[in-house]
């Protein structure tokens, strides 16, 4: 009895001891991964505080549409913009969205998943029905939706990307509680009286932590699409602040007269994009047996 | 099978009155109402009788679970309302716009499954080897790349390297004039393509794999097929479950992915014609519009469920 219970929980589990740090390690995807996410939440980080080899926004007619330089190793913009410097706020631009809005919807849609889970009955019912609805658009017609009413600008970004998301993790979360709940410890928990706190939080929440997680990672690259796409849209960013998806919607047009101007800022929605996809992958390798692809 | 259909459909039709629901709150919530949007500034010059009056006119003085209900109901009715810049009724511009969004998602379906399993296949019959990596890549590179990226390489590419320029067109019906349609539809096909091909190759890849594991596949080849033969037949007509869900699943996003697609390349699809209702204030046409593309994204996330039972025996639909 013992010996089934633990086998059913460990393939659920985040795998206990020390293991599951080495073999993360030896994971390719997830390393190449970790490499490229650092780099560019270093790049966030150094725009942040304002490190940047030129204002983002400052104009100079001068030196318009010049080619990547030594000074300007990306070029200059049809302003005279440092493309270097916008492409770092811009990657600033799509980092915060992405994080503040699967931070909102990893918190309430996991939350929204163990309850339907653990309690069932008419929070589950409702829970799942509120889902499917928001499951019925395409995650870019309800973003777009969403911005539309609310208006431009980067915090309705935050809020439409954390409606498109939230259902995700309501699904994640509320899978394993099903089975959780069904064990025997859970049950010997509930004989013994504990409440439904305790159960929850010492019993079922680390049972699920490791899909979540895994969630998380691929919730934020499909994040930076979103984001990327409305303000590719002109729903997003607002100019003259930077954002990638804006600078590769002008250059489609100004691509003549300058490659730079569309393949730096592609680029590095590609990178983030693929970073946290194989960040993901990594993670789901290693800490989800169940679903192990790539690993045959 | 019959008991499950039918919890199918009450359930996707319950989903579909949430979704309406949900359409018209956010509609509402957009600052501005048609009046608004048809007089613009001076509506705030309008007297406050005029302005009582056309609220009457449009409804607007009702409250709004009335004006929620004659919506639905006009909509059920065939009637979705109409489009104020253009003059002709929502209907009429859905009826235009459905078949050529449609069109488009058919396209780079056909395009991304036959890509998809190819390269899925071609990896998973080589796993580990030269042509496994070149598959992931592609299947990574594929899922990374948004598809405005590709569409706006494409545009450019095009226009330098050729002069051609797709988005320039006037748009052509397909009955019209198939060649030219289809001209103007492959590249937004390809574009939207790629994202299908990606998802789809990494799919059956893990299937393939997963079926080519199993004992058939070496009785089969115990009893003296070709590799060939048990390749293509067994092990892959064993994959097509999970195959055909991530297509049907790949399917309705692509109904979301034409929304940028259309507007890079111009189509005149459902896309186009919720962006520029947005951009123009019409209420009728995003709330029909955005009404349409949901409902054929849960009909279509049915149909892929019920195809589950034809494909694949051993599904058992209760």
């Amino acid at each position: 009895m013992t010996d089934t219970t633990t086998l059913q929980v460990d393939s659920l589990a985040l795998p206990v001891g020390k293991g599951w740090l080495r073999r993360l390690a030896k994971s390719p995807n997830w390393v190449v991964g970790l490499i490229i996410v650092s780099l560019l939440a270093v790049v966030a980080v150094l725009a942040a505080v304002g490190v940047t080899p030129f204002p983002p926004i400052q104009q100079n007619p001068a030196i318009r549409f010049a080619a990547p330089s030594p000074e300007h190793w990306m070029g200059t913009d049809q302003f005279g913009r440092d493309v270097t410097s916008r492409v770092m706020a811009g990657v600033l631009a799509s980092l915060r969205v992405a994080l503040v809005a699967v931070a909102l919807s990893a918190m309430v849609g996991s939350m929204a998943g163990i309850a339907a889970g653990f309690f069932g009955g008419w929070a589950d019912r409702l829970i799942g029905r509120v889902t499917d609805i928001l499951f019925a658009f395409p995650a870019i017609l309800l973003a777009l939706s969403i911005v539309a009413a609310l208006g431009r600008g980067w915090v309705n970004t935050v809020i439409a990307i954390t409606v498109v998301y939230t259902p995700i993790f309501v699904r994640v979360a509320r899978g394993p509680v099903l089975t959780v709940r069904e064990l025997e410890y859970v049950k010997a928990g509930r004989v013994l009286g504990f409440g439904s706190g305790r159960l929850l939080f010492r019993h079922v929440l680390p049972n699920v932590t490791a899909p979540i997680i895994v969630q998380i990672a691929l919730a934020l690259s499909w994040a930076i699409l979103t984001e990327s796409s409305l303000s590719f849209l002109g729903l997003g960013t607002q100019p003259p602040d930077p954002s990638l998806g804006l600078m590769v919607s002008e250059a489609r047009t100004l691509f003549a007269r300058g490659w730079w101007l569309m393949v730096f800022p592609a680029s590095a929605i590609v990178l983030a994009v693929v970073g946290l996809n194989l960040l993901g992958d990594g993670l789901r390798d290693v800490l989800d047996p169940t679903r192990r692809e790539g690993r045959f | 099978m019959r008991r499950y259909l039918l919890r199918r459909l009450a359930g996707a039709l319950i989903t579909l009155i949430g979704v309406a629901v949900l359409v018209f709150v956010l509609l509402r919530v957009l600052p501005g109402d048609e009046i608004t949007a048809r007089f613009g500034i001076e509506s705030g010059s309008l007297t406050p009788a005029q302005r009582e009056s056309l609220e009457r006119y449009y409804g607007l003085d009702q409250p709004l679970v009335v004006q929620f209900f004659t919506w639905v109901g006009s909509v059920l009715s065939g009637n979705f309302g109409i489009s104020v810049t253009s003059g002709s009724s929502v209907g009429r511009l859905i009826g235009r716009a459905l078949p050529v969004t449609i069109e488009l998602a058919v396209l780079s379906t056909l395009f991304g499954s036959i890509v998809g399993v190819a390269i899925g296949v071609m990896a998973a019959s080589n796993a580990n080897g030269l042509r496994d990596s070149v598959g992931q890549t592609f299947g990574l590179l594929g899922l990374g790349i948004p598809n405005f990226v590709i569409a706006s390489g494409i545009i450019a590419f095009l226009a330098e390297r050729f002069g051609y320029f797709p988005a320039a067109a006037t748009y052509v019906d397909f009955w019209e004039a198939p060649l030219v349609n289809l001209q103007q539809q492959l590249y937004p096909a390809l574009t939207l393509g790629v994202a299908l091909a990606a998802a789809t190759m990494r799919t059956t890849r893990s299937a393939f794999i997963e079926a080519a594991s199993q004992d058939f596949v070496r009785t089969a080849r115990g009893k003296g097929l070709s590799a060939t033969r048990v390749k293509w037949r067994h092990v892959l007509g064993n994959s097509w479950t999970p195959i055909i869900t991530i297509i049907g699943i790949q399917f309705g996003y692509l109904l979301g992915g034409a929304i940028i697609v259309e507007e890079i390349f111009a189509l005149p699809g459902m896309g186009r014609l919720v962006l520029t209702g947005i951009g123009q204030r019409e209420y009728a046409v995003v709330q029909s519009s955005v009404l349409v593309i949901a409902a054929l994204f849960v009909v279509v996330n049915l149909l892929v469920d019920l195809a589950y039972a034809r494909i694949d025996p051993r599904v058992r639909l209760t």
